[in-house]
């Protein structure tokens, strides 16, 4: 009995001071410091509008966002964070959940205002609506993408350096969403005009911040 | 002879056992400590489920599995002996149960399917099946297969403690809802309720606030009677073709009743477009004709049992 009681108690100290060290919480953003760096009032010709949101996921996650309209007629804008994220998340997964359908999906390299990101952009099509939904998720280093898995095993890279490693490096999933009415002139035009609209509204957006917060302790 | 020999070993669920020296029970107590302390390399997903279980309606009754679970296992293990040799394989299951917790904090396992109408992500790492490879290696590394044996069904509940999966939800709700939404408007079109077009499947009017879907598909009442009726069909000793005719019946039975719940809500529709004073009481009349009925079942499910076909 006391052979296998220090055989558990090894193995508790080993994956418990792993999960401590995985566990570890950076100091949480101040929430309304965090909200005005992260949401600024304009972004290019769009502003911020009352619809703003924060909630707490548990395990200390927190979702914000807010919707930005622009005066010259485009379409609302969605811009949503996931602060202290410990998994990979792709926003275009949440739709794809919620049972909207699914039309088509590119991985596309996008010019933003500090420098670039890569995106997952994938569109849904719900009643007369198209989605597009742009996902990147900021390192301290870079914004980039895990495509969205429609089909097919989703498994993590693992190799010896995954498995001994505290955790991950952390970042912070972005999402952007933008839907538009479809017109008599097609899906494939629509198509084209929301890719084109999230485009301009991304050489706007500042994503140095959202990098600063992902950076490593 | 042998039954003489089982009587003298000792068991551990019994208080005034006899395991041994003092040292023993220490050494007891420090395992029941230890295993509790393990945990903790399950806190990133206990932390995930707690939110799970007190957010999620549907998935709230996941809650109650963990307590029943032990309470079936101290129940089993009464009067019964230990093998107090224990099991190394214990180790091994505890080992991989760990690993599992320390791979799946950060990265998804699962395979993913897009359907027509569905995304079905299914998870081939539930924190279930973490949990129950931890409690199963506890009890086989300190008690051995005997207690393990002994105590399956128990240990077993741990799996379910997300009770609904999501793919499992992304299979069965948006029929489901269809058939609550439709057996409704048949029931209305049967009582000349004047409901117009597709609104019926949200609500029936916006002056009464009755909704259809996605909450009233009966779902969160199947899961409860599923559940119910599996532990119950336990007590009961119910063989495991019976046992397993029986939860499906209680599953389907939640569902009839949830239909049978929504048609009285009609006639009560019905009733309130003729009754004005009627008009503010229609959540109450909600509550009440879900609370009769389900208790209805759920006395159903406790006494079907006795007619006979236990063990």
């Amino acid at each position: 009995m006391k052979r296998r009681l220090l055989a558990l108690a090894i193995v508790i100290a080993f994956f418990g001071a792993s999960q401590s060290r995985h566990l570890r919480l950076r100091p949480p953003v101040d929430s309304l410091d965090g909200s005005t760096r992260l949401l600024p009032s304009s972004i290019g010709p769009y502003r911020i509008t009352e619809r703003r949101w924060r909630n707490e996921l548990g395990n200390s996650l927190v979702e914000q966002g807010a919707i930005y309209s622009a005066a010259n007629g485009a379409s609302d804008v969605q811009l949503d964070f996931q602060l202290h994220s410990r998994m990979e998340h792709n926003g275009a997964g949440c739709y794809l959940a919620q049972g909207t359908s699914f039309v088509a999906q590119q991985v596309r390299a996008v010019r933003t205002r500090d420098s670039g990101a890569t995106f997952d952009i994938s569109f849904f099509r719900d009643n007369d609506h198209l989605r597009l939904v742009a996902a990147t998720e900021c390192f301290s280093r870079e914004c980039t993408e895990t495509p969205l898995v429609v089909w097919g095993w989703r498994l993590p890279k693992l190799n010896l350096d995954t498995l001994l490693s505290p955790r991950r490096d952390p970042s912070t999933p972005v999402s952007v969403v933008i839907e538009r009415a479809v017109s008599t002139d097609g899906w494939r035009l629509a198509e084209q005009r929301l890719l084109a609209e999230f485009e301009r509204f991304a050489a706007d957006l500042d994503l140095t911040t959202v990098r600063h917060l992902s950076a490593p302790e | 002879m042998q039954q003489a020999e089982y009587q003298l070993r000792p068991s551990y669920a019994d208080p005034h056992r006899d395991i041994g020296d003092v040292s023993g029970r220490w050494l007891l107590a420090a395992a029941v400590l230890l295993s509790a302390v393990g945990l903790w390399c399950f806190a990133y997903q206990l932390g995930s489920l707690w939110q799970t279980w007190t957010n999620d309606g549907l998935r709230s009754i996941g809650v109650m599995l963990p307590p029943v679970s032990l309470w079936l296992a101290l129940r089993a293990w009464r009067g019964e002996a230990w093998d107090q040799r224990g099991n190394w394989w214990g180790l091994a299951l505890i080992v991989a149960a760990m690993l599992a917790a320390r791979l799946t904090s950060d990265s998804y396992f699962d395979f993913s399917f897009y359907g027509h109408s569905a995304h079905i992500g299914i998870n081939f790492l539930p924190l279930g099946l973490q949990l129950w490879a931890y409690a199963s290696g506890i009890v086989l590394l300190f008690g051995g297969t005997r207690a393990w044996r002994t105590a399956w069904f128990a240990l077993a509940l741990l799996l379910f403690v997300n009770p609904v999966p999501r793919s499992f939800q992304s299979l069965v709700d948006l029929p489901m809802q269809y058939l609550a939404a439709h057996t409704a408007r048949v029931f209305a079109a049967m009582l000349t309720v004047p409901v117009g077009g597709d609104q019926l499947r949200l609500m029936f009017s916006p002056a009464l606030g009755m909704f259809i879907a996605p909450g009233c598909d009966g779902l969160r009442g199947a899961a409860a009677m599923g559940y119910l009726a599996l532990i119950v069909g336990h007590l009961y000793h119910l063989p495991r073709l019976w046992h397993a005719a029986y939860v499906t019946s209680a599953v389907a039975a939640a569902y009839l009743f949830n239909l049978l719940r929504l048609c009285a809500l009609v006639l009560f529709y019905w009733l309130a477009l003729r009754i004005v004073p009627l008009q503010n009481y229609a959540l109450a009349a909600d509550y009440i004709i879900g609370a009769l009925l389900f208790f209805l079942a759920a006395g159903s499910i406790f006494y079907i049992p006795r007619f006979g076909f236990r063990r």
